[in-house]
């Protein structure tokens, strides 16, 4: 008969062996990247599936400045329109949160209704839209649409953290006689910075991942982002393909920085994002 | 009528101002696209404005078209395919692995994993479908690689009609990474704990904890993965797109796709907004279908 500690402590064992074995087959793909990106390509035709030596470090090179400019290209677009989707979602949420003002039940409806509305939807027409004035082929065609639409959850959030706020604390600073302007930097913004992240977070993850936007509206190789340049490199890339893993590893690189920088916010947005 | 003219003087125009930005945003970007979505989905159109280009009204006739479309239904098939499967696997996979991860019971050891099967999120989708793309690859891919250890056959699992939505459902494997598993997490930790230490005491095993107390009360956590897979399953058309365009033939076509080729490859893009309102419609069709099911299961 086990004691009750022995049995917990099997209990915990098999446990954590079973997660490691589902986290293995999770990683499958990672290893395929990581093993083949120092193969030469005769080594690639002579098997995939283990480490060949010696290792071939040129694919990095090669890849380095097939993949650079594209992730330049999604650093840029990600960053401003994370930084802008962050600004407007403080902006709005706050107006909504703190204000009472006429058709504020109204106006607040039309824009949390983008949230039931899905992309695919608009794909087509916002295309055209895009085209007609004259955006196409431009970084603005991807930012002022990831603005609009990346913006409404942000929104949402935003207004629900202003709304438990006190007024109280709004009311004292009001008798010192600052600004609305002022009271919304000074003191709004830096008690709702905890939401702030998780909205910078979410609107950084989509923004970063998405490929159906860019490859409708850029057609230029100077501002095509990561997606779009992997996927051009990987249609090219017959002779040598050791490379093109090695470029996926590069593109993976400045989000699993982000990652490792920010590991507890970036866990915790991404619980709160998928709730909400 | 002096008191409202008082309260006309009071206005404020701060919030006003502050809302306008994203109320322009808005109105070009995602208003303006909804409406022509919609009223071009009863139109013949070349996707022109003004008057030049063709703009022809024909009532439903694309709607009528596309239901008489081979092509459309089959594409609908496959959703349908990847609907079942898909909602199946995010309702067992990484709930599973939640309850795993859950009743580790020690915090610090339980955010390790969590941390663990959250990091392969960093991989861009497109390296993940390209990476897929290479594992399934007929002459130097990962599978046809251990197949020719074991001295079996190549196989080409995504050049067959019979096997490329089971190899496109297989990507991903074991599904427990991401989003969906941290969902299951914390709907287990909001579990009132008083509720499993009482079954505990009346000797119910580990098994039936999870069947009578775990599950049941992960319910709106089933609902909300059940709802946000249906309409990823729908509207997700990239990854196929990317590994195998719809082939071969059209047995891995799925609407977004078909909406995608109407509108840029033959410019029929009142069709294709008519392919879109489809979709919206289905969509909404599901999420109204998951409230009803969910709330009849609670008053039982």
């Amino acid at each position: 008969m086990m004691s009750a500690k022995a049995l917990r402590k099997t209990k915990f064992i098999v446990i954590n062996v079973v997660l490691a074995i589902f986290l293995l087959f999770t990683l499958v793909p990672v290893y395929v990247m990581i093993v083949n990106s120092f193969k030469t390509q005769n080594q690639l035709l002579d098997n995939v599936l283990v480490f060949s030596f010696p290792l071939y470090f040129r694919n990095y090179v090669d890849a380095f400045n097939r993949i650079f400019p594209f992730i330049w290209n999604s650093v840029t677009v990600a960053v401003v329109s994370t930084v802008g989707i962050t600004l407007i979602a403080a902006l709005t949420g706050y107006a909504f949160g703190h204000f009472d003002f006429k058709g504020k039940g109204l106006l607040f409806t039309l824009i949390i209704v983008n949230m039931m509305i899905p992309g695919i939807l608009t794909l087509v027409p916002s295309y055209l839209v895009v085209v007609k004035i004259n955006l196409y082929n431009t970084q603005f065609a991807l930012l002022l649409p990831y603005l609009a639409t990346g913006s409404v959850m942000g929104i949402y959030l935003v207004r629900g953290f202003v709304e438990q706020l006190p007024k109280t604390i709004f009311e004292a600073a009001k008798i010192d006689g600052i600004t609305e302007l002022q009271c919304f930097i000074y003191i709004g913004m830096p008690l709702v910075k905890t939401i702030l992240t998780t909205v910078s977070i979410l609107a950084l993850l989509n923004v970063w991942n998405d490929i159906v936007w860019p490859m409708l509206v850029l057609d230029n190789d100077n501002i095509k982002t990561i997606p779009l340049g992997l996927l051009e490199f990987n249609q090219q890339q017959g002779a040598n393909k050791g490379a093109l893993f090695a470029g996926y590893i590069l593109a993976s690189v400045p989000l699993l920085l982000y990652f490792i920088f920010n590991l507890r916010s970036f866990m915790d947005s991404l619980v709160e994002g998928a709730i909400k | 009528m002096t008191k409202e003219k008082k309260s006309l003087k009071k206005i404020n125009f701060t919030p006003y101002l502050m809302i306008l930005p994203i109320m322009i945003l808005l109105s070009i970007f995602a208003f303006y696209p909804i409406a022509l979505s919609v009223i071009k989905s009863l139109f013949r159109w070349s996707g022109t404005f003004g008057n030049d280009g063709v703009n022809t009204f024909i009532g439903f006739k694309n709607f009528i078209e596309l239901f008489q479309d081979e092509i459309f239904l089959q594409s609908w098939g496959n959703t349908l395919f990847f609907i079942i499967t898909g909602s199946v696997i995010n309702l067992i996979f990484p709930f599973l692995c939640a309850l795993l991860i859950f009743s580790i019971g020690n915090e610090k050891i339980s955010y390790r994993w969590r941390v663990a099967f959250v990091a392969p999120m960093v991989v861009p989708s497109m390296v993940v479908f390209l990476l897929w793309q290479f594992i399934y690859d007929v002459d130097m891919g990962v599978v046809n690689n251990l197949l020719q250890l074991f001295g079996a056959n190549k196989v080409d699992l995504l050049g067959n009609p019979d096997s490329v939505k089971w190899a496109i459902r297989f990507m991903g494997f074991p599904w427990v990474g991401g989003t969906f598993l941290l969902v299951y997490i914390a709907g287990l930790s909001g579990i009132d704990n008083s509720l499993r230490e009482a079954a505990k005491i009346d000797g119910a095993s580990a098994l039936y904890r999870i069947f009578a107390i775990d599950i049941p009360l992960s319910k709106p956590q089933f609902k909300m993965i059940l709802t946000l897979s249906i309409i990823g399953e729908i509207q997700d058309f990239v990854k196929i797109q990317t590994v195998t365009e719809g082939g071969p033939g059209y047995s891995s076509y799925v609407p977004g796709l078909y909406m995608y080729k109407v509108a840029f490859d033959s410019n029929e893009y009142g069709k294709a907004c008519a392919i879109g309102v489809t979709m919206l419609v289905v969509m909404l069709f599901a999420s109204f279908l998951m409230n009803v099911l969910f709330k009849k299961e609670d008053i039982d």
